[in-house]
């Protein structure tokens, strides 16, 4: 049975040749019977097997106790740019590089995809001058569907945002100019 | 058995509480995608029956692939190892092998080593024996494992010139004279024939050139997937010491930096997708059904191309590829992930940052090409050896010796198999695009001053 044939959606091993009878029931339903036959290999001959058990333990990539830059080379992307300025200068990890559209106008974005869904504790975002403009930070999990975390002020004297976090789990986060863009030199998202 | 029992080896040992398993196996069934998976030891055990006439021929034990480091016992003695996670492998059993009853006890491990790639990847590392294994028994002289490599210098649609390697090994004190007969059929019909002599003194081991031509070949393609067998037998005295069969296909294609692909003298859009090897439920212990369904899903949607992403595939994937009729981009496994570089674990950086792990690391990256590249440079459907998959996640002070990595592994690539071109993969950062014959970008793709210089060279293969 597979996907392909749109007869199940389950994967079977067979270890042993003969026939497997499986029983399906449930409450206010029909019984429904499965015959799997095997064609090939030794014969089962009824001996006592002991069962594959899960393994005893399992673990993850370990706990971290410094917060590193999950944005680094990432890939991403952004509504438009200047050749010079690229979307990717925004995780190069360097201070002298910097994002810009390539038009100053209205709903300009920046996006960096982390590739998978992440944990984020923090946001560091860096413009090259005073921001002073209207901006969103939204985060999404299939890059069509947003929501905002963060709506700045346009009357914003800083040319640095850190916005700490707690609980959010995202894949993308798009930083959408409202108002005129400003030039962007880092997105840092923290874990 | 989950966990490590190096006394296990003994034949006395008391296995009955061990869980009865079949092949392929993986230590973490069931499995579901989960971002935490065991890391530890598994260790198997079988016993193996061994006919009388076999104790004077050849034994071997073939794996087509275990996560991730490997050693194989036979009645309580050490017979060989293997590192590496995603390759085929052969262990020589003969030395230890008597008739009757044997005790097979194989202890493998898939804990994070910092001299063995991959050392980072976003994605899990299951251990185990996920492959199949094979008991082959040979005569003491025999075509090589593997040994054949068949190649097309001259090709198109009137004739193709084929130029068969094969290696052959005497592996007894005695010279020995026999005769290579080597045979191109397509649908059963012969189509070719070439025999020569070959005299091996004892212990060696040479490789014999023959070349045939085919006229009006069936040309492979994926529209058209034709398939011949070369049928290899050694013959001496009339009698056949070994025969081996290669399936292989006769196409020829151009990489262009500025036209794009040609499949057999004609432009040819490629259109496909990543694959990974694992499972719902089984992780890595896919049959080879589960493989045939991979690739009937990716030609099935309508693409005609694989990566086969991010490390070696089973050797059966790219059988499926050349009958099917999908391109394969093979890739090894020096693979980077995006994290916090931290040594311990697969969130490493690609390459290592302590310099006394470099040599070690540096020979698991070039064995394991050396590795798929002769356990898969028969098939068609192969149009190009990827050495990595991202390596610019390295920590930024060895970015260089990543570099020169890369370096040597694609003039390896070209001394093994100068019938393809070795591509970098993943290497949309830090200039790592132009250490390759071709270029994979992922993510948001190349950095478009490169592609405008037009640094990539035009190959016909």
């Amino acid at each position: 049975m597979n996907f392909i044939q749109g007869l199940g959606a389950i994967e079977l091993h067979s270890w042993y040749k003969g026939k497997t009878c499986v029983h399906a029931y449930g409450s206010g339903l029909k019984d429904a019977y499965l015959e799997i036959n095997v064609t090939s290999g030794s014969e089962y001959g009824n001996k006592a097997l002991n069962e594959l058990q899960p393994p005893p333990y399992v673990c993850g990539a370990p706990w971290k106790k410094e917060m590193y830059d999950i944005a680094i080379d990432r890939p991403v992307f952004c509504s438009s740019a200047d050749p010079v300025h690229p979307g990717r200068n925004i995780v190069d990890g360097s201070e002298e590089t910097w994002w810009y559209p390539e038009k100053e106008r209205e709903g300009e974005w920046i996006l960096v995809d982390l590739e998978g869904s992440k944990e984020i504790k923090r946001i560091d975002l860096s413009f090259t001058d005073i921001a002073g403009r209207a901006f969103e930070i939204g985060i999404s999990d299939d890059k069509i569907n947003f929501k905002n975390i963060y709506v700045s002020e346009a009357t914003d004297e800083k040319s640095f945002l850190e916005l700490n976090l707690s609980n959010l789990r995202a894949r993308y986060v798009r930083i959408f100019f409202k108002g005129k863009p400003i030039k962007m030199k880092k997105v840092e998202l923290w874990a | 058995m989950h966990g490590d029992f190096p006394e296990a080896k003994d034949t006395d040992f008391d296995d009955s509480s061990w869980y009865d398993v079949g092949l392929p196996h993986s230590f973490g069934i069931p499995y579901f995608m989960e971002n935490e998976f065991y890391v530890g030891y598994g260790c198997y055990r079988k016993t193996l029956w061994m006919e009388k006439d076999w104790i004077e021929k050849k034994i071997y034990l073939e794996f087509q692939g275990v996560f991730q480091e490997t050693e194989v016992y036979l009645n309580g003695k050490l017979a060989g190892t293997h590192k590496g996670g995603y390759t085929a492998f052969l262990i020589d059993l003969s030395r230890f092998a008597c008739e009757g009853e044997n005790q097979l006890f194989v202890r493998v491990n898939n804990l994070w080593n910092p001299r063995l790639a991959p050392r980072s990847g976003e994605h899990v590392f299951n251990g185990g024996i996920y492959r199949d294994v094979s008991l082959l028994v040979v005569e003491p002289v025999h075509i090589g494992w593997y040994g054949t490599y068949v190649t097309t210098p001259e090709v198109n649609e009137k004739y193709a010139k084929i130029k068969i390697e094969t290696e052959i090994n005497n592996t007894t004190e005695n010279p020995i004279s026999c005769l290579l007969e080597s045979v191109v059929e397509f649908g059963q019909e012969k189509e070719a024939k070439a025999v020569e002599k070959v005299a091996l003194l004892p212990g060696e081991t040479k490789i014999c050139c023959q070349t045939v031509t085919v006229e009006k070949p069936f040309l492979w393609s994926p529209e058209t997937p034709n398939l011949y067998v070369l049928e290899s037998r050694l013959i001496e005295g009339g009698n056949c010491l070994d025969s081996y069969r290669t399936d292989f296909g006769i196409r020829w294609f151009l990489f262009s930096g500025d036209k794009g692909f040609f499949l057999n003298g004609r432009h040819y859009d490629i259109n496909g997708a990543n694959v990974h090897q694992d499972h719902a439920g089984w992780a890595d212990a896919v049959t080879h059904s589960g493989i045939r369904r991979d690739v009937a899903m990716i030609k099935g949607c309508g693409m005609n191309f694989i990566r086969g992403s991010h490390y070696p595939h089973h050797t059966y994937f790219a059988n499926e590829c050349d009958r099917q009729g999908v391109l394969f981009w093979s890739e090894c496994c020096f693979w980077g992930t995006g994290g916090p570089n931290v040594e311990g674990y697969w969130t490493a950086s690609a390459y290592p940052v302590m310099p006394e792990d470099e040599e070690e690391f540096e020979n698991s990256c070039l064995t394991t090409l050396r590795e798929m590249i002769r356990t898969n440079r028969n098939h068609p459907s192969i149009i190009v050896w990827s050495m990595c998959n991202e390596p610019f996640f390295s920590d930024a002070g060895v970015w260089n010796k990543a570099k020169n990595l890369l370096k040597k592994m694609v003039a390896l690539t070209h001394e093994l198999d100068s019938s393809r071109p070795a591509a970098v993969g993943g290497v949309q950062r830090g200039g790592f695009d132009i250490l390759g014959d071709l270029a994979g970008y992922n993510g948001d793709g190349a950095a478009d001053s490169r592609l405008e210089r037009n640094l990539f060279s035009q190959r016909k293969i």
